[in-house]
């Protein structure tokens, strides 16, 4: 039987297992989360169905009726419902009936109209879309930083630093040059933001290379370096009479266009304050850059060699030093590379909170994106959505938006031990088949 | 200027804490052979639940206890993934910071419906409470500045003098070595990660019972990295974590006699820069424990 030889083979093929980690990990967090979401929240809530179970449980309609003002109500708190209750019941009646509506009200969040809530309010729209796609930007950079590191064996958990300092490169480069016309501006700022970050990541491959001290302790210590630096040079050039820790407003000819500006004419109607902006396409010609020159050059290549194992690349004669440095250096211009987004599509001047975290967040975004740059582009959008998303459930929802951080923490620690099981998985798979012939 | 010597000295010390028993915590782990950098996430934890349970329970001692058993509790977890699932330590530790930094933030909404707790009671020393001399010295110097004396030179001895020491350097310099011997490398393993974050916990307690006496959503604002930098500084010794632990801590007691030109930004950047420095040799030499990052497995 052909075609069920082929989906057992389906299974044990190496897209198959490199699809299910990832996927096995989002459903596990989101599994994890609602977990807690069941444990965590509860509320008071007098609805349709508390009012039947007061019905059924013989509570005198003539209360019942007293109760209306607290129908759908929500309250979290348990003090707060009972204050109401005892507002709208005289003594006796709150002695008697109070605990039996407190009861009837109890209820618990259901985890999958939280996730709901989630999804519904970053993708019911294109307004929702396109703020998604607005945070997946930065994030598909600093993703695609760590996915080329690793692909050169290096593990870079500077993004965060890198970023900072590409930011401020763009941020300065916006604002100390003027009179200049934006075909020339824009690239300027870009060119700068790479080159801040290349110099950051660089420092780290070069102390990796000459002196031998691992990169994740060098990079590590160089973001918090480059956060002083940048709240540093944000102070020597804040507008003198601004209480805000920002920076000089970038120019205009440095500044990008909303995608509204160009889709409205088009009949493809945005809100203005739509904050998807034009650095998209630099995010996705980055990516397509990242995979022609793993793919197709003779730089990806050497790269793969040394991250695949450096010693037989040195004795085949790659340069490993070299490659090490380039291979950080341009990851770090990547990470830098997110600050186009953030200054010159967003802000408009450099501040440490608009990046704050997201080259850690590209970390998670690397890994659940298997480290390739197209699945990069898939796990920032759903980062995107959880991002864009998590800020509407505090309102809609009882349970708060800090959620989204748990879930990316569970993302991440799934993703790994998947990733570490399926391993095992292609490993036990490969003996089986050598076992066979 | 004078005048200000012993406040700079009380100030030094207060500030230390926080660093050498994170620095500590490291210690334990890397020791071990497992690279901890979710100490700054265990130290949140730790802040947090002490906070909380002084506030829930009445009782900060127990809420000093309950804040170790979290960092304990995050310290399994990062085992659990990195020693038992072999996974990657630093991407474990990273998740580690990830999840304390939102949990800590998503309990102190539900229970407390706000982000900055106050603490309602501070840590007072049974029997020596209510006397004057001891009354004055707590309120300048915390009474666990002490406990974390006494922890940096009972570290000393444990680390260098007794077996368990002996097993745990073992086990982080050489794993096989070690299990020829009849050493259990994943229990000895697991108990560095635990210790670890037992330790980062107990820091985050002093955070926010002792020193702000109040919790705030990310009050430990990177202490856990600068602990992970005494550890290196201090190149791995309990001795020397403690040392650089200070050092650090003088650097930020100084900054507010500094002339204006030189910014605090400077002085934060000097822990991460001198930790650079002796890992490339250019001040002293530094180097970890030969295994450290390496999951263990027997094949």
């Amino acid at each position: 039987m052909p075609g069920k030889y082929n989906w057992a083979r389906f299974i044990r093929s190496r897209l198959f297992v490199s699809l299910l980690a990832p996927l096995l990990a989002v459903v596990m967090a989101f599994a994890a989360c609602g977990l807690i979401i069941l444990i965590f929240i509860t509320g008071y809530n007098l609805d349709a169905q508390a009012l039947e179970r007061l019905n059924r449980a013989n509570v005198p309609p003539g209360i019942i009726h007293r109760l209306k003002p607290l129908m759908d109500e929500d309250f979290s708190q348990k003090e707060a419902f009972d204050k109401e209750l005892r507002k709208l019941l005289d003594n006796q009646e709150y002695r008697h009936y109070s605990a039996v509506i407190t009861e009837a009200s109890f209820s618990r969040e259901n985890p999958v109209r939280v996730f709901n809530e989630i999804f519904k309010a970053a993708l019911k729209d294109r307004n929702g879309w396109g703020n998604v796609l607005y945070r997946a930007t930065p994030l598909i950079l600093t993703g695609l930083a760590v996915a080329l590191a690793v692909q050169c064996g290096l593990f870079n958990i500077g993004g965060e630093g890198q970023m900072v300092m590409g930011g401020f490169a763009i941020a300065w480069a916006g604002f100390s040059l003027t009179g200049l016309p934006s075909f020339l501006h824009i690239p300027l700022c870009i060119l700068a933001g790479f080159l801040a970050g290349a110099l950051w990541g660089g420092i780290a491959g070069y102390l990796k290379t000459a002196r031998g001290v691992h990169e994740v302790v060098t990079t590590i210590m160089l973001n918090w370096i480059a956060v002083a630096l940048t709240q540093y040079l944000t102070m020597a050039f804040k507008p003198g009479e601004s209480w805000i820790p920002h920076t000089h407003a970038i120019a205009d000819s440095a500044r990008l266009s909303r995608l509204w500006v160009y889709l409205n004419p088009l009949g493809i109607a945005f809100p203005k304050s739509n904050l998807l902006n034009t650095a998209l396409l630099l995010s996705l010609a980055a990516v397509a850059a990242v995979y022609f020159i793993l793919k197709k050059t003779r730089l990806g290549y050497e790269i793969k060699a040394v991250g695949f194992n450096p010693s037989a690349a040195e004795s085949a004669g790659i340069n490993v030093a070299r490659n090490t440095v380039l291979a950080m250096a341009v990851s770090g211009g990547l990470a830098g590379l997110a600050g186009v987004n953030q200054v010159m599509g967003y802000k408009y001047r450099f501040r440490y909170g608009i990046f704050e975290s997201l080259g850690f967040d590209g970390i998670g975004v690397a890994f659940i994106g298997r480290n390739s740059p197209f699945g990069v582009v898939l796990a920032a959008i759903l980062f995107g959505i959880l991002d864009q998303g998590g800020l509407a459930i505090d309102v809609s929802t009882r349970v708060p938006r800090e959620i989204v951080l748990v879930l990316k923490a569970f993302i991440l620690i799934f993703v790994v031990l998947s990733g570490e099981i399926t391993k095992r998985m292609m490993k036990r798979i490969k003996k089986q088949e050598e076992e066979q012939k | 200027m004078i005048e200000a010597v012993p406040a700079v000295l009380a100030s030094t010390v207060r500030l230390a804490v926080p660093y050498s028993l994170a620095g500590l915590g490291g210690l334990y782990s890397e020791r071990s052979g497992v690279i901890n950098i979710g100490l700054e996430g265990q130290m949140l934890a730790g802040a947090f639940t002490a906070v909380a349970a002084t506030n829930l329970l009445g009782s900060p001692w127990l809420g000093l206890v309950l804040a170790v058993v979290a960092g304990m509790l995050l310290g399994l977890i990062h085992g659990v993934v990195s020693i038992t699932f072999k996974a990657n330590q630093i991407v474990s530790g990273l998740a580690i910071i990830i999840f304390a930094s939102g949990i800590t933030v998503f309990l102190s909404w539900l229970l407390f419906n706000k982000t900055q707790i106050k603490a309602e009671a501070g840590l007072q020393v049974p029997f020596l409470h209510g006397r004057a001399f001891f009354d004055l010295l707590f309120s300048q110097i915390p009474p666990l500045v002490f406990l974390t004396a006494i922890i940096i030179i009972a570290s000393h001895f444990i680390v260098f003098k007794t077996v368990f020491g002996l097993r745990l350097r073992a086990v982080g310099e050489h794993p096989q070595a070690a299990d020829t011997l009849g050493i259990n490398v994943v229990r000895m393993r697991y108990l560095g990660v635990i210790i670890s974050g037992g330790l980062a916990g107990l820091a985050g307690a002093y955070l926010s019972l002792e020193h702000a006496h109040y919790f705030v959503k990310g009050i430990s604002g990177g202490r856990g990295f600068i602990g992970l930098a005494s550890m290196i500084f201090g190149k791995w010794t309990p001795l020397g974590t403690a040392g650089a632990g200070l050092l650090f801590g003088f650097g930020e007691a100084l900054k507010p006699y500094l002339p204006k030109i030189v910014s605090s930004q400077f002085i934060d950047m000097i822990p991460y820069i001198l930790t650079i420095l002796v890992l490339t040799s250019a001040v002293g030499r530094a180097a970890g424990p030969a295994d450290v990052g390496i999951p263990y497995s027997k094949e």
